[in-house]
């Protein structure tokens, strides 16, 4: 792939009770696991996004931009975890 | 007023009623004359302040002028009409007028023998009741064109032939319990048979209005009646008109058009002043018939034509006929031939439709156009072609410029430039239906909609498409048996996309390259469930699915301040109300967007927007210089501080062997997206992540 990964966007809306980021997922099928990719575009809200998922392993995890996380089951990150700009992870 | 007889010669200047002359006399109406037993004169003028009531035949040896403010009809309800046999010209000046507005049959209270009931004909041309008239509002009457109902009063069904135009028009209803509005009566009759026919003033035979009112309710209009002529040579300025009237009320039906027919040698007088439409008021009338042959060819032409009268009736075509030279539907009217009137017939020119005209090919109907070359039908302008499932279209070259095809057949277009789809037309290929083309690319498919609908199939011979600009394609259905194309171009300004709703979404199997060139869109944007208000099945509650992807009531919508929708993300509340919970799988996207809450009655019905489409994608090659977009909906606004929620953004999936595209593409999906890619994956990843 040689596209760029900046321009795949799930963001949550912006006016009001503002939503939390949705989901990106995107798998080399040469690999095992896929990397997830948490990113609210720097919209701020409350909620955290759910990881609704029947896997148990990632191989990255990005959270960033105002993205949050709910880590609501255990999974495996094979390798990196990443938490930036703004970007949260929880665990309930 | 007095009055002079000649010989050669005889004057009326006091009303008189003539029981026959000898063949050499000439006749001059300066008064009120009505004739009663067939007639021959040598010459006829009727002047200024003259009127002529014939209610026999009359014959003239020489020529007949009306001149401007002189008038010629016929006796209400006189089944034979007015005959004119004109072995000269028959020349109405500028002015002058042959009058049968309202002579037809009687309208419901109007001297109609069934009482508020309007007078029409049955199969053998009895006059029987109409069935016009009931309660406060009635129908209008029908003959070539079909009345509108009334709010109470069903109109009679049309009758005659078109190419006869022989028979009186029918009385629209009356009411029974509201002081007794009356309807208008049917147009008249004339039959004329002349050399040559100078129009410059008018023949008109126009239904009665209904009366108006008690409270809202008014009489019935009736039907225009009928015009037939048979002339050498047809010149002139003037008018020709079989008009329906137009109902009292709102409430109440107008009439419809009547019927003209005209048998020329020659003609030079404007088609456009030629005209049949239905009555304007409440139920609208449908547009009468326009036959006209040149008595030199095998085949006339017919024109349906409702002068932009917005009616939603269709005008059947009845006829003994099975050939026209030509067809021509326009300004709103509609023709819809049956099996019941016609089974099977032949038009030999191209067939136009302009102006939101409709041509609608019922069940068993059969359709052919035999010419021979350019295109043998083509709807221009809103106007619109609609093939029944079991009726038969024979034509091979089809162009829909500005126009909607609607076909519930199977069609075949072997050759690429038998098709044309420009001006913004549309193609709605309908439920169980193979649409096959040569090709589908810029060169046919130039502008507009193509709606391929589930369950129908487009197959494309070269196995290629191409979206141009300005083109839209709703891909529900499949490509082919097996779904797929090799290649699949979507071009600047292009657009594929699903009907909102639809739970499968678009789905697109390219075993080649799918390129999307920048300023090309697959766009899901609000394609996913209802938002409240929005057309939700829950009315202002938006739509979401439960645990069974069963679609529920995502009860977002509460109050003045709905709350917004989720899917991959969570939603915000509003003030009042909860959003639903995130559902689906991440690694599995595959489920519409949601639908915002829409706010209760007392907040305006404020709209939530509908949650973004689906779509699946399986291709070779992406390259990705446009958008893929599934975005949910915004909440309208607003009454004082409320609006509508946000839809939740809908689902992407990409499985791509190779994925391509540069800087300014951009694929977004608001909540959640799935995308399988090669190896080279792992090297685009930002350089931010940590571990």
């Amino acid at each position: 792939m040689t596209f760029l990964i900046a321009n795949i966007s799930a963001y949550g809306g912006n006016v009001g009770g503002n939503g939390s980021a949705g989901t990106i997922y995107l798998k080399d099928r040469a690999q095992v696991n896929g990397d997830l990719i948490i990113d609210n575009g720097s919209i701020t809200s409350s909620l955290n996004t759910p990881l609704k998922t029947d896997l148990n392993k990632l191989r990255n995890l990005i959270v960033r931009k105002q993205g949050a996380l709910d880590i609501t089951k255990e999974i495996m990150i094979e390798n990196d975890l990443s938490a930036s700009t703004g970007g949260r992870i929880a665990r309930q | 007023m007095k009055t002079k007889f000649m010989h050669f010669l005889i004057l009326f200047a006091a009303s008189r009623v003539m029981a026959g002359y000898a063949p050499g006399d000439s006749l001059i109406v300066t008064g009120s004359v009505t004739i009663n037993r067939d007639t021959t004169f040598k010459f006829v003028r009727v002047e200024s302040g003259g009127e002529l009531t014939a209610d026999s035949a009359i014959t003239v040896t020489g020529n007949m002028i009306i001149q401007s403010g002189g008038v010629v009809t016929h006796s209400t309800r006189l089944l034979s009409g007015l005959q004119l046999n004109v072995s000269g010209t028959l020349e109405v000046q500028a002015g002058g007028l042959i009058d049968l507005n309202s002579k037809g049959l009687r309208g419901g209270n109007n001297g109609s023998a069934f009482g508020y009931v309007g007078e029409t004909f049955d199969a053998n041309e009895e006059i029987i009741s109409a069935g016009n008239g009931a309660g406060f509002w009635p129908g209008g009457a029908s003959y070539g064109g079909q009345a509108g109902n009334g709010r109470q009063g069903v109109a009679n069904n049309t009758y005659g032939l078109l190419e006869k135009a022989q028979l009186l028009g029918s009385g629209g209803g009356g009411t029974y319990d509201a002081f007794n509005q009356v309807g208008g009566n049917g147009g008249g009759r004339v039959t004329i048979i002349a050399g040559n026919l100078i129009l410059n003033g008018t023949i008109s035979a126009i239904g009665g209005n209904g009366s108006c009112c008690y409270g809202n309710a008014g009489g019935g209009g009736g039907s225009g009646g009928s015009i037939k002529l048979q002339v050498g040579h047809l010149s002139g300025s003037g008018f020709i008109q079989a008009l329906g009237g137009s109902a009292g009320s709102g409430n109440g039906g107008s009439g419809g058009g009547g019927r003209i027919a005209i048998y020329y040698d020659t003609m030079t007088f404007l088609i456009a002043n030629i005209s049949a439409y239905g009555g304007n008021v409440g139920g609208k009338g449908s547009a009468g018939t326009i036959y006209l042959k040149d008595r030199a060819q095998a085949d006339g032409d017919l024109i349906i034509d409702n002068g932009n009268v917005a009616s939603p009736l269709d005008t059947p075509l009845k006829a003994a006929l099975n050939t026209f030279r030509s067809l021509i539907i326009r300004n709103r009217g509609h023709l819809r031939p049956m099996t019941t009137d016609i089974k099977s017939f032949i038009v030999k020119q191209p067939i136009f439709l302009t102006n939101a005209a409709e041509l609608l090919l019922s069940a068993g109907t059969v359709m052919g156009v035999t010419n021979s070359t350019g295109f043998d039908l083509d709807a221009q302008s809103g106007s619109s072609v609609t093939l029944d499932s079991g009726s038969v279209l024979n034509a091979n070259a089809l162009r829909f410029n500005g126009g909607t095809l609607n076909t519930h057949i199977n069609l075949n277009f072997p050759t690429a430039t038998d098709l044309e789809l420009s001006g913004g037309g549309v193609i709605n290929i309908l439920h169980n239906t193979i649409f096959n083309v040569g090709s589908f690319d810029t060169t046919n498919i130039q502008s507009g909609t193509v709606n391929l609908t589930l369950d129908s199939r487009l197959n494309i011979a070269t196995n290629t498409a191409t979206i141009g600009s300005g083109v839209t394609l709703i891909k529900d259905g499949k490509f082919k048996i097996t779904d797929s194309l090799n290649t699949l171009t979507i071009k600047s300004g292009g657009a594929v996309t699903h009907s909102t709703r639809l739970l499968p979404g678009l789905r697109l199997n390219v075993g080649g390259t799918l390129d999307v060139q920048a300023g090309g869109l697959i766009d899901l944007n609000s394609k996913g469930l209802h938002g409240g208000n929005n057309g939700s099945a829950f009315g202002y509650v938006g739509e979401t699915f439960d645990a069974n992807e069963a679609i529920i009531s995502a009860e977002n919508g509460a109050g003045f301040w709905p709350a917004g929708a989720s899917y991959g993300g969570q939603a915000g509340n509003g003030r009042q109300g909860v959003a639903n919970s995130s559902y689906g799988l991440l690694e599995y996207p595959h489920h519409l967007g949601s639908g915002g809450g829409g706010s209760t009655s007392e907040a305006f019905n404020q709209v939530g927007g509908n949650g973004g489409g689906r779509a699946t994608i399986v291709v070779k090659t992406l390259l990705l210089n446009g958008t893929i977009s599934a975005i949910g909906g915004n909440g309208s606004c607003c009454y004082g501080n409320a609006g509508g929620g946000g839809g939740s953004g809908g689902s992407v999936k990409l499985q791509v062997s190779n994925f391509q595209g540069r800087v300014l593409s951009k694929l977004w999906a608001a909540m959640r997206a799935r995308v399988m890619v090669a190896r080279e994956a792992a090297a685009a990843l930002p350089s931010t992540m940590t571990r």
